[in-house]
């Protein structure tokens, strides 16, 4: 897991970076979980699964539990979350997820993920579509995931990296 | 003159003692492991057997398409290997990706389309059960489908994480294990190909 998580860099590194504010993406935020660095993966186009990921930072005093995540785009959604176990490679469903007051969770390549399956059309780069995420007070947040390439969000996490060692974070 | 020779030995010792801590994530095969015969088709419904992986340097990723995160996440990692390793090796010399399919009921369709999306060169190999598990026996590989009942077509596939490196001779020479990081990874496989032999 430590492991997969380190080999997924590329990932965590766009994630936790552009969390210092990148301007361009998107922030929803409801007053629980503030969503940042909301992509998808374009996907080969005659697979119907695609992956979602992002940070969820709690700005609030309360913990806030995750409890299923929805989107108009897709017929299924599902909080995932792969892992490598004696060097096998398992993915499966999560029932919840908590994010303490202050702290926060990162949705990244190779560790928790939203399963995207059956797309109500193609999704191209560029493109964008509505996620909610619903939390166990009833609440939700919903916030848009920018359809990118891989090597588009590697990209901009090499040039975020820059940026950051100018700003002395 | 001495003194360049020092450098380069001592710059030699510095990147041995670098592939020696990163040792948990490759292992070179020793003795190479032979593979057996086996018979499958590619993704273009080519015969591929044990003959195709002679001649070539090959990376094989034990996957399957309908895995949204880890199995296009490795491929788009190895095509970051594979890109660094271009400038520093001969064409000829520079390996193949092998996506063996261990899924084709699902797999076997879409193979084509979804390898294109990584790399046009990309390799995909699929067929019958039997086949793969010959292959998947032979490098000493794992897969399981984890079908809930006959028919759960929404099933997830548990497979071996590691990826493995084939010779010209279409031997098991050397095992890699995630992280991928494109520039290490490179790195040994670059030694690997020029036959540099180190404890690991």
């Amino acid at each position: 897991m430590t492991d997969l998580k380190r080999y997924l860099l590329a990932g965590v590194v766009i994630a936790s970076l552009s969390a210092c504010g990148s301007g361009t993406d998107e922030v929803a935020g409801a007053g629980y979980l503030t969503i940042t660095d909301a992509w998808s993966p374009l996907a080969p186009s005659t697979v119907n699964v695609a992956a979602g990921y992002f940070v969820a930072s709690n700005l609030s005093s309360d913990s806030v539990t995750i409890v299923e995540a929805t989107s108009p785009a897709y017929s299924e959604v599902a909080l995932h979350r792969s892992f490598i176990e004696d060097g096998l490679v398992h993915m499966g469903g999560v029932n919840q997820i908590s994010v303490e007051a202050g702290d926060k969770v990162e949705f990244s390549p190779g560790g928790l993920h939203l399963m995207l399956k059956r797309p109500d059309r193609r999704y191209s780069v560029g493109d964008q579509f509505p996620v909610s995420l619903h939390f166990s007070n009833g609440e939700n947040v919903t916030f848009n995931m920018q359809v990118k390439r891989r090597e588009q969000a590697a990209n901009e996490a090499t040039g975020l990296e820059m940026d950051h060692s100018h700003h002395g974070h | 003159m001495k003194v360049s020779l020092g450098f380069t030995l001592l710059f030699t010792l510095s990147l041995v003692s670098a592939w020696t801590l990163g040792a948990s994530q490759y292992k070179q095969v020793k003795p190479p492991k032979t593979l057996p015969e086996f018979s499958m088709e590619d993704q273009y419904g080519e015969k591929f057997g044990l003959d195709a992986l002679k001649g070539h340097w090959s990376i094989i990723f034990v996957g399957f398409t309908t895995c949204p995160d880890v199995c296009p996440f490795t491929l788009a990692n190895l095509e970051a290997v594979r890109a660094d390793l271009s400038l520093r090796v001969r064409p000829d010399r520079l390996p193949r990706v092998i996506f063996l399919a261990v899924d084709p009921d699902r797999d076997r369709a879409v193979l084509g389309e979804y390898l294109e999306y990584f790399h046009p060169n990309y390799i995909g190999i699929t067929g019958e059960k039997e086949q793969i598990d010959t292959l998947i026996k032979g490098l000493g590989s794992f897969y399981r489908l984890a079908k809930r009942g006959a028919d759960d077509m929404n099933y997830d596939v548990v497979h071996a994480a590691t990826v493995y490196i084939t010779n010209p001779q279409a031997e098991v020479v050397a095992e890699m294990n995630p992280p991928f990081d494109p520039v290490a990874t490179g790195e040994y496989l670059f030694n690997i190909i020029r036959g540099v032999k180190f404890n690991d």
